[in-house]
């Protein structure tokens, strides 16, 4: 094997891994994901706030925000907006993201699940 | 030899004075208000009564139960028991042997973090009863479960901080 086909070969295998996302996001793993992690709270239904208010369309949309759900001060001035970053950062730690919330849930400590639940809350629209 | 006897005595002195002040310690736990008892009794028999299933959410409730309890033995030494002033206060009583609320008040703040992690761990187990249930069609363990986390977001948004309250407000009637 020539030492150009092996410097081709390395090259093209680079761009294939930094082209492929690590993970690929899969809304309906993240459906079984929200289910089993956050569906005894939060209802998918626009305007159905359980203990924790409804997560319809709660992708782009500011914290503290859905009508009807009383909020913690906390999380009502935190300022965020819900886009995939915060979302992530949220899900993986609520209390050390928004001090004082009283969502009382550890977080998803999974990477992968996270994604997942966070495409699957991208799909409520 | 006497000395022995003496060092014996001197130890069982000890223990019965330790004895003693444990016994002190018991007769000072104060009441909780009687809602929480039956709330709390309810829980448990129906967790238990869940862990005698032969099925997947009676492994959960076995293993969830020693939380749950834990929590349950933390609320009832200090938490709940300043709640039991609660109607006296509304009528503007204030006496000095309300004091000991002001302790477990200032507990309770020390503790809210620890507290938390506890809410976090029972929804935790909740969350698992839960899936597990509906795998089963268990749904009067949903409704349970459901139930559990409503109570654990009202202990963090009402019964805590109205016990700080109710002992903040001793202290500043009674001074310190």
């Amino acid at each position: 094997m020539s030492r150009s086909f092996l410097a081709l070969a390395v090259a093209a295998a680079s761009t294939l891994l930094i082209a492929l996302p690590a993970h690929a996001q899969n809304a309906e793993a993240g459906q079984k994901a929200f289910k089993q992690q956050c569906g005894l709270c939060h209802d998918v239904v626009a305007g159905k706030n359980r203990v924790g208010p409804s997560l319809f369309g709660v992708v782009g949309r500011k914290s503290g925000t859905v009508d009807g759900f009383h909020y913690s001060d906390a999380n009502k001035n935190s300022g965020l907006t819900w886009d995939p970053a915060t979302l992530d950062k949220y899900l993986a730690d609520p209390r050390g993201t928004v001090p004082g919330t009283t969502m009382t849930y550890a977080g998803v400590k999974n990477d992968d699940q996270r994604k997942d639940i966070i495409a699957y809350l991208a799909t409520l629209h | 030899m006497q000395s022995r006897v003496l060092a014996t005595s001197a130890l069982m002195c000890l223990v019965l004075a330790g004895a003693s002040g444990q016994a002190a310690a018991q007769t000072a736990r104060h009441e909780i208000p009687q809602s929480f008892v039956v709330a709390h009794q309810d829980t448990l028999a129906e967790l238990t009564a869940i862990g005698k299933r032969h099925t997947r959410t009676g492994l959960i409730a076995r293993q969830a139960i020693s939380a749950v309890k834990r929590h349950f033995e933390r609320e009832e030494e200090y938490i709940l028991p300043p709640l039991t002033l609660a109607p006296a206060l509304a009528l503007g009583k204030v006496t000095p042997d309300m004091k000991w609320a002001v302790e477990m008040a200032d507990r309770i703040r020390a503790d809210r973090e620890t507290i938390f992690v506890e809410h976090t761990v029972i929804t935790g187990w909740m969350n698992e009863l839960a899936a597990a249930a509906e795998k089963s069609h268990e749904a009067d363990v949903i409704a349970f479960a459901q139930g559990a986390v409503a109570d654990a977001l009202n202990d963090t948004e009402v019964n805590e901080p109205m016990a700080i309250v109710i002992g903040d407000y001793i202290r500043a009637k009674l001074g310190p």
